[in-house]
């Protein structure tokens, strides 16, 4: 039961502790495209197009993050070598 | 106007206040558990590890900073997930204390800025450099966990957790500065390369959205970074702690001399039985071990199948420590580690048997491989030999084939029940006689080498060939040598690695003397095993000899011209591959010598195995294992003569008495029919000598007479 606490109290406090990275991300994404949809603001698309692209690559490397940490957590990240030795 | 930013840009006093006092106890946490870990290791038996500071500083920076045990030839991809998570981590760790400087120290006590102009430029661009580099190595070892996972690879939950925290504060960073630069507008944003994109791109969402945006991702990325801080001493994360302790404390001695008990009439306790037996050295260096598994590499035991891994040996004892120090050890749990981790269960089991196997103790063939892997120099030879030692001199349980042995060297100074008398007796196939130091002496004579013939070169009748051909070899050059005959014994390494360190000190102090009596200076061997005691664990019984092995020797007669080689040798023609033993190659660095005495031979092409030089792979043979049954697994000799035999070689050289056994039975196992050939260096040159060949066949046909 202890175990079950502590690691939803865990699983939560990794949820916070990503979200809002995860919404500058978003936000990016869809300002970049919102901007290259709409030209008008002067901005080149060459920066709107590589902002798009730091902002998933980015998005992508903390949902990464998110999944590993809470595989982790959950007991479930030990991943055995692909081969064993004869 | 001067690039320069605000720093505590839209957070506000109480927040930095905050930021503050929480850092204040995540490190007070930190070193909390330090703390406990230091008192755990304080439990240890002492030893001096405080010599040499100069030595040991310099030694520790160089190899951290230049990551020379990390990047390695043959493990160039983990190497530079090391390097760059290293690199990018320090640089912004040095990024975030020149901030704190700046803010903290240099404006409101000295009244002095710096964070601005060209600094503040380049301090921008590595800054995003590194967290672009510190992401790549995260990938790189997501990749190689998830991916490619190699099977020295066995990942937990804390190697797991620590590469996604490193994610997220790299992504958090990178998002904090592309929020800032969109909302103040920075005219030298481009300089942040990798926010300044992403400040474009959120150029035109509401100034109060992103501003409420940027708090809360700089309360997430300071929490993040407190909860890093606060789980580092109580993980893998210690290891930029002890593995720099156990780099800077590490033992100087050669890797090849193994710890003398020292007063041993007098001591009570031998070897390792419990955790507090160990030195508070070898307790802090278990919890260096980084999991990297570079041990595994060319462990043989490893590779075979065995029970014995030295990761899990020192992630046991680590765990075990953790356990009795009611230490959290980092694991999230035992599911986390299903299979062989066998930690968290509790501190009240017994170190052998409990914790470590005895079938790991005794599986090992001490050939150092895993010790000269490892990144921070742990050593596993001496923790495996220190436990053998307890089972041998206090528990008297050990592997059931060495009783025979141990009888036999304390009765007859050699392993194989042959009486000190017969020593010489192989020298009687010579047709010039070998004189004896006892000769010698009394003659009022000097001899230019002591020829320490070693207990296989005198008694097993394989060996007693190489004998003979090292000596015909020494008359051929001219080389005055004596022997000790019925007066040498074996040096003591055999039961010193097989854990009975009372007689491998009796032996040792036995040989020394001798050698001593004989003011012997100079000493050549064809056995690595002698030689590397004599070398290394002779100065510790007041030896000091200068010691070659006969490859060298011979290498040098080459050289110099005193042996002249016969260009169609009718004993080696065609492939030739050498194996390196353990003992000389990587315990002594001797790796040239040997090769170059095959390239000189006339008619042979030499190919190289995959695995040589210090990533060779043992015969199986060492560490008494030539007199244990090889159980669990297949069989080590079968292993490395199925890597010789894909050579594609005619021969295998040898130099050592121990390989040359183990590779001749590994090749009638593996390929009954082969025609290849085992044959020592001493053997190949001196089946190549253009003026003794026929006396040294002679002389080894005539062996079969003077058998003792």
């Amino acid at each position: 039961m202890k175990t079950h606490i502590s690691r939803a109290i865990s699983c939560a406090a990794v949820v916070l502790l990503v979200a809002p990275v995860l919404g500058v991300m978003t936000a990016s994404l869809v300002g970049g495209a919102s901007q290259l949809l709409h030209p008008g603001t002067g901005r080149s698309s060459a920066f709107l197009i590589t902002g798009c692209l730091v902002a998933a690559s980015l998005g992508a490397v903390t949902l990464m993050a998110f999944v590993v940490g809470m595989r982790a957590i959950l007991g479930k990240a030990f991943v055995p070598p692909s081969e064993e030795p004869a | 106007m001067t690039p320069s930013r605000e720093i505590f840009f839209n957070v506000d006093s109480f927040a930095v206040t905050v930021l503050y006092v929480l850092t204040i106890m995540a490190i007070g946490f930190l070193f909390y558990g330090l703390t406990r870990r230091v008192n755990r290791w304080r439990e240890g038996q002492p030893t001096n590890r405080f010599d040499q500071i100069g030595r040991r500083v310099w030694a520790l920076l160089y190899e951290s900073i230049f990551h020379v045990r990390i990047v390695r030839r043959r493990n160039l991809y983990g190497g530079f997930i090391h390097l760059f998570i290293f690199a990018g981590f320090v640089t912004l760790f040095i990024g975030t204390l020149i901030v704190m400087i700046e803010a903290d120290i240099a404006v409101p006590v000295f009244g002095v800025s710096f964070f601005h102009g060209d600094f503040y430029l380049g301090f921008k661009l590595a800054m995003n450099a590194s967290g672009l580099m510190l992401i790549a190595g995260v990938m790189m070892a997501l990749y190689r966990r998830f991916v490619s996972r190699p099977r020295t690879q066995q990942s937990s939950g804390d190697d797991m957790l620590l590469l996604a925290f490193l994610l997220v504060l790299a992504a958090q960073g990178f998002a904090l500065q592309g929020l800032r630069l969109a909302i103040s507008g920075d005219e030298w944003a481009a300089w942040s390369f990798v926010s300044y994109p992403l400040a474009i791109a959120l150029q035109d969402l509401p100034s109060r959205h992103l501003m409420l945006l940027h708090q809360l991702t700089w309360w997430t990325h300071f929490a993040t970074a407190l909860a890093f801080i606060g789980y580092a001493a109580y993980s893998k994360l210690i290891h930029p702690f002890s593995a720099m302790a156990n780099m800077l404390f590490r033992r100087l001695r050669p890797l090849g001399a193994l710890d003398a008990i020292e007063n041993i009439e007098q001591a009570e306790t031998f070897g390792v039985s419990r955790l507090e037996h160990f030195t508070w050295a070898q307790l802090m260096s278990v919890d260096a071990c980084m999991h990297c598994g570079r041990c595994l590499e060319y462990c043989p035991t490893f590779n075979t199948g065995k029970a014995l891994r030295p990761r899990d040996l020192v992630l046991e004892l680590a765990g075990f420590q953790a356990d009795r120090g009611g230490l959290f050890s980092g694991v999230l749990g035992e599911e986390a580690n299903s299979g062989r981790f066998r930690w968290g269960k509790g501190p009240e089991r017994e170190l052998i048997g409990g914790v470590v196997s005895p079938e790991e103790i005794w599986d090992c063939t001490t050939c150092g491989a895993c010790m000269e892997q490892c990144p921070v120099h742990i050593e596993h030879v001496p923790m495996l030999v220190d436990m053998r030692r307890s089972l041998v001199m206090e528990q008297n349980a050990f592997p059931t084939e060495l009783a025979p042995v141990f009888n036999s060297l304390e009765r007859f100074g050699n392993p194989y029940q042959s009486a000190s008398t017969d020593r010489a007796n192989w020298t009687k196939a010579l047709k010039q006689p070998v004189a004896q130091m006892s000769q010698v002496a009394a003659a009022g004579k000097t001899v230019d080498y002591l020829f320490y013939v070693g207990c296989a070169g005198s008694y097993v009748s394989r060996n007693q060939k190489v004998a003979l051909a090292l000596a015909s070899i020494l008359q051929d050059a001219g080389i005055s040598f004596a022997i000790l005959g019925g007066e040498e014994s074996c040096t003591g390494d055999l039961a010193r690695r097989m854990g009975h360190e009372y007689l491998a000190q009796q032996l040792a102090a036995k040989s020394v003397e001798k050698l001593n009596f004989y003011n012997v200076r100079k000493v050549v061997t064809a056995c690595p095993h002698c030689f590397n005691a004599i070398r290394n664990e002779y100065p510790q019984f007041g030896g000091n000899f200068e010691v070659v092995h006969h490859s060298q020797l011979i290498d040098e007669l080459i050289a110099a011209g005193r042996l002249t080689l016969n260009p169609v040798s009718a004993v080696a023609q065609g492939k030739v591959t050498y194996h390196d033993p353990c003992y000389l190659g990587r315990y002594n660095g001797v790796f040239d010598a040997p090769r170059d005495v095959v390239g000189a031979l006339p008619a042979v092409d030499f190919v190289e195995m995959p695995r040589n030089h210090k990533q060779s792979f043992c015969c199986g043979g060492g560490g008494g294992k030539a007199f244990m049954k090889d159980q669990g697994g297949i069989r080590i000799n079968e292993e490395r003569v199925r890597e010789a035999l894909n050579t594609g070689a005619d021969v295998v050289a040898a130099a050592c008495p121990f390989c040359m056994g183990m590779l001749e039975d590994g090749i009638s196992s593996v390929d009954s029919g082969s025609k290849v050939r085992v044959l020592d260096l001493a053997e190949l040159v001196a089946g190549s000598l253009k003026t003794s060949p026929v006396a040294l066949n002679a002389g080894m046909r005539a062996l079969s007479d003077v058998q003792p």
